[in-house]
């Protein structure tokens, strides 16, 4: 039997193992096993889903042959539920796969507390009425609800939710295999109240800060005697400060091309800084003249470093503090947090201290910079500058979550503050 | 010619983990689908696709692609294009028409495909849709490695030669990999850099795709079900490509990308009927004066013998005893061909170099009757 | 809509099956593009290329070169071009066969020049990739070492790497690494 973690390899490069665990700790219900929910749980169970209810009343007829491959001839007049959740458990024999031999209408009528256990239900061709019984049930027992219908060439995916999740991974996984009307799945994203602290973007804009940087990220692009001249920079605190070695007019044409971008262009911002009454460049024009600037720097037309360094110098213009999106959160009346808040307002609450104290307007540091030209020995320590700033917030978060869950009386330790926003 | 391996079965349902791993991925897929529906015909082939010659590919409606590489997607677009046959219009014969649908995935995205030579972009229109694979400069990783990535490349591009002289390195046998993975760690330790760990050595060395099941079912899905349409005309056809982007939240995007004219796989090329009599020479002559051609200096190649070559020298000499036979010879004798000819041309005194295909047709060389004296010769 | 009962009514034969020989296999855009490539070669005449599986393997051939200046004038080097099927989509492989003291090739043959690399691009072709090949001969650089102790020799003294060239294409030790003469 193969590891778990070789097992899921292609998955896990993807989510994680924080990602897996959530997975595996979910249990999904799915009401009407025909081909459009079998296919939808197959995705699930090959994942390595937590567990699966399969509720359906029906038997297996010659028409669900041609179009469900998790029944065949030998479960003609069986009950499909088994039948499905049979062949589903044999693809996975981690995940814990149940069936209730009942017809769905029926159980929405008669028991809506069944619905209750679930993390998530799907729910298969059923017809209006039952779709808002269920809805109701769903929002009452906070358990998300996706509708599933095909038809045809056409279909619908819908989510309902009221819950605030963590890490809903597994909602990507419900996507169904038949037949999908693509433009209907862009109603997808609109979860009404769907919270994600923790996801894993594949492709984002570094958080450098050289619109902001601190202190000792400042001091790393500043050479020595330069320091004692810019007395209204923050106290420097020498042992922090890796890089005021660094001379970026150095004259060696090796050190010269390999002084990280990041260096070069904090550099660049403080020379610039000095010569405008400390003013960022703002028009078009100073940006223009910022970069002109940086070529101006150049000693051979081959520097990397450099080119590397005007392409990226819209992030020194960029403006500082969060986003609007983040303020919206910030402003949330439920940001306001009550004993019955959940972790993620706790979380919520502890960024908003963190902003308007350590972070001096920045939000956590997520401490991870880009591949650049440099020399071994200025990126391994430029990244560790980066690296300690990032653990320094995470110290601070924590302890705010903490002050926080103090306050409401509640216990500490279980609490993953780690998790970034 | 894939077999399984430990990390398949989660994302395909047809392979059991238990009982399947090492099994040839075509013949196990193949048994599994039969013995679930009963009427169905499914004959696997473990092989290379090159391995098949065209006939083989000539025998299908349709060829759906579950390919992994551009590599791979060119090839098969190269052969189902070769069946395409235009008329004296330059219109496409519906009958030599051999329709591909294509699908991919990484990850949460993927995309799907229609291609129709003739009247879609082909797989070489619009290979640039491909970005190159991210190559490290060697002297980066020899003299400023920086991140772990780096560390691994050196010890698979440099360190694996420099040690084991003449042993190429496979990437499927664990030892070879496991000792990649030891000697980036130690030069990972050496520069003080973190991050190196066996699964990201797998990950950069064999370029690993990471996979989910949903993903592969939503784009293999739309390939499905766009094959469904073609061969049985229910519906219009998707056109012509398909992104899907389930990172956040989903967003699927139909781009109808348009035909490179020129393309020398798919277009139509030009036409040009010769006597049988004509030598090369004569016709790369005639290739300069043609008024939709007028390339000079032109060399000249077949299906995959160089007939003619203006340099290098050493290639010239080899070819230069063809200019006096005749064209049809060389063609050994059929009715009707496609060579490509490169030349420069030039327009307003610019000149462009440029590779053009011809379709040379042999004025009164039936092809049927042709073919039948050759057979009963 | 296509009509594919059509496709499948027809039968399409190539010549070479009638003659009973081999079907032939389907040239590629890139093997299309890389006769281009070779058809319009213009090298120096320190270059010159070689076909070791005959005129119609263009995908596989060797390149020799003589630099007639700088340090390594007098020397004969063999390069080994391997071209995927997907150029120019993808850079061709070059290996150095000839073993040489030089910055920017190492001992097993690996050349650093960025072209073959990071900084191909489809518009690139083989004529530039042989030049850069040449210039690396001619001015051989210690920014971007591959042989960290030949780009070190070559940085602090120059005399000193120059003779190291002499002795290493002579056929001598420099250091411990010995190297088969190639002066002819």
């Amino acid at each position: 039997m193969a590891e778990p973690k070789v097992k899921y390899d292609r998955q896990l490069r993807i989510w994680g193992e924080q990602g897996q665990s959530a997975l595996e700790k979910s249990s999904v219900c799915l009401l009407n096993c025909g081909p459009t929910g079998s296919e939808t749980l197959k995705n699930l169970v090959l994942g390595g889903i937590g567990s699966i209810t399969v509720v359906d009343g029906s038997k297996v007829e010659l028409g669900d042959l041609g179009n469900n491959f998790m029944v065949d001839e030998s479960s003609l007049g069986e009950s499909k539920a088994k039948c499905v959740c049979a062949f589903l458990q044999e693809l996975n024999d981690a995940v814990k796969a149940k069936f209730i031999e009942e017809y769905p209408d029926k159980l929405i009528e008669t028991s809506p507390s069944f619905f209750s256990q679930f993390t998530l239900v799907i729910a298969t061709q059923l017809v209006e009425d039952k779709m808002i019984k269920l809805d109701r049930i769903c929002r009452e027992a906070d358990v998300i609800l996706i509708f599933a219908r095909s038809y045809g060439l056409t279909g619908l995916v819908r989510i309902s939710a009221k819950v605030k999740l963590r890490i809903p991974v597994f909602v990507y996984q419900l996507m169904h295999l038949t037949v999908v009307l693509y433009a209907e799945l862009n109603s997808y994203c609109d979860y009404p109240e769907h919270t994600v602290i923790e996801s894993k973007p594949d492709h984002f804009l570094d958080d450098l800060r050289l619109n902001n940087p601190w202190p000792e990220l400042k001091s790393s692009g500043i050479s020595k005697f330069e320091i004692d001249d810019i007395s209204l920079l923050h106290s420097v605190n020498a042992e922090n400060s890796f890089a005021e070695s660094i001379d970026i007019n150095v004259s060696d044409p090796v050190a010269h091309k390999h002084i990280p971008y990041v260096v070069i262009l904090l550099k660049m911002t403080t020379e610039w800084a000095q010569n405008h009454g400390g003013a960022l460049p703002s028009t078009r024009e100073e940006k223009k003249e910022f970069k002109d600037l940086l070529k101006s720097r150049m000693i051979s037309l081959d520097e990397e470093n450099y080119k590397e360094a005007a392409d990226a110098s819209f992030k020194v213009f960029a403006p500082q503090g969060i986003s609007s999106n983040l303020e919206r959160i910030l402003n949330d009346s439920c940001a306001d947090i009550s004993s019955n808040s959940s972790d993620f307002w706790v979380m919520v609450a502890a960024l908003k201290e963190f902003i308007t104290h350590e972070g001096a307007g920045e939000v956590p540091l997520d401490g991870s910079i880009p591949d650049m030209t440099s020399s071994t020995e200025h990126y391994v320590n430029l990244q560790k500058v980066y690296q300690a700033k990032a653990e320094a917030d995470v110290c601070a978060m924590e302890k705010h979550v903490r002050n926080i869950l103090k306050k409401l009386g509640r216990d500490a330790s279980g609490q993953n503050s780690k998790s970034k926003l | 010619m894939d077999r399984i391996d430990v990390t398949n079965p989660i994302v395909n349902f047809l392979f059991s983990l238990l009982e399947d791993v090492g099994k040839p991925k075509a013949e196990v897929a193949a048994k599994r689908v039969m013995e679930r529906l009963s009427g169905v015909n499914i004959v696997p082939h473990f092989c290379r696709i090159e391995d098949k010659d065209l006939d083989f590919y000539n025998d299908f409606n349709i060829i759906v692609l579950g390919l992994d590489s551009v590599e791979a997607r060119s090839y098969i677009n190269a052969v189902a294009c070769s069946f395409l046959e235009y008329d004296a219009n330059d219109n496409p014969k519906e009958e030599t028409i051999k329709p591909m649908v294509d699908g991919g995935t990484e990850g949460f995205k993927g995309h799907a495909r229609v291609i129709i030579p003739g009247v879609t972009p082909c797989f070489e229109c619009t290979i640039w849709l491909f970005p190159p694979q991210v190559k490290f400069p060697l002297c980066t990783l020899a003299e400023t490695p920086r991140t772990a990535a780096h560390c691994i490349e050196y010890a698979h591009l440099i360190k694996w030669d420099e040690v084991h002289s003449g042993k190429t390195f496979d990437p499927d046998n664990p030892e070879h990999m496991q000792w990649v993975y030891t000697e980036a760690v130690k030069r990972a330790e050496l520069f003080g850099i973190p991050g190196v760990t066996y699964s990201l050595t797998q990950g950069v060395v064999k370029n690993i795709i990471p996979a989910i099941a949903s993903t592969n079912a939503i784009i293999s899905a739309a390939c499905a079900l766009e094959t469904l349409k073609i061969v049985s005309g229910c519906s219009k056809t998707l056109s012509n490509y398909m992104t899907y982007n389930g990172v956040e939240g989903v967003h699927i995007k139909v781009t109808e990308f348009v035909r490179d004219k020129d393309c020398l796989v798919c277009g139509p090329g030009v036409l040009i009927e010769l006597d049988t009599s004509c030598t090369l020479q004569k016709f790369i002559d005639m290739v300069k004066e043609h008024p939709k051609l007028q390339l000079s200096k032109a060399s000249v190649t077949y299906q995959g013998k160089n007939l003619y070559m203006q340099a290098p020298p050493v290639l010239e000499e080899m070819t230069r005893a063809n200019l006096t036979e005749s064209l049809f010879d060389l063609m050994r004798r059929v009715p009707s061909g496609t060579v490509h000819v490169t030349g420069t041309t030039s327009e307003n005194g610019k000149k462009t170099s440029g590779v053009r295909k011809l379709r040379v047709a042999f004025k009164g060389v039936d092809g049927i009757a042709d073919m039948d004296t050759a057979g009963g010769a | 809509m296509i009509n594919l009962f059509k496709v499948k009514a027809k039968q399409r034969e190539t010549a070479e099956n009638v003659n009973g020989k081999a079907p032939v296999k389907k040239q590629t855009a890139g093997e299309l593009r890389l006769h281009k490539d070779i058809s319009e070669l213009n090298l120096p005449k320190s270059c010159t290329i070689s076909f070791p599986n005959g005129k119609d393997d263009l995908m596989n051939f060797e390149v020799t070169i003589r630099p007639d200046e700088g340090y390594y004038i007098g020397g004969t080097f063999l390069f080994s071009f391997q071209v995927p099927s997907v150029y120019p989509h993808e850079p061709p492989k070059v290996k150095c066969k000839t073993k040489v003291y030089h910055p920017n090739i190492d001992l097993e043959g690996n050349v650093c020049l960025n072209i073959l690399r990071e900084d191909w691009k489809p518009v690139l072709n083989i004529n530039t990739v042989i030049y850069g090949l040449f210039h690396l001969f001619t001015q051989p650089n210690y920014e971007d070492p591959l042989n960290h102790d030949a780009a070190a020799v070559l940085r602090d003294n120059p005399k000193m790497f120059e003779s190291n060239v002499r002795r290493a294409m002579a056929g001598g030790y420099v250091g411990q690494t010995f190297f088969p003469r190639c002066i002819s």
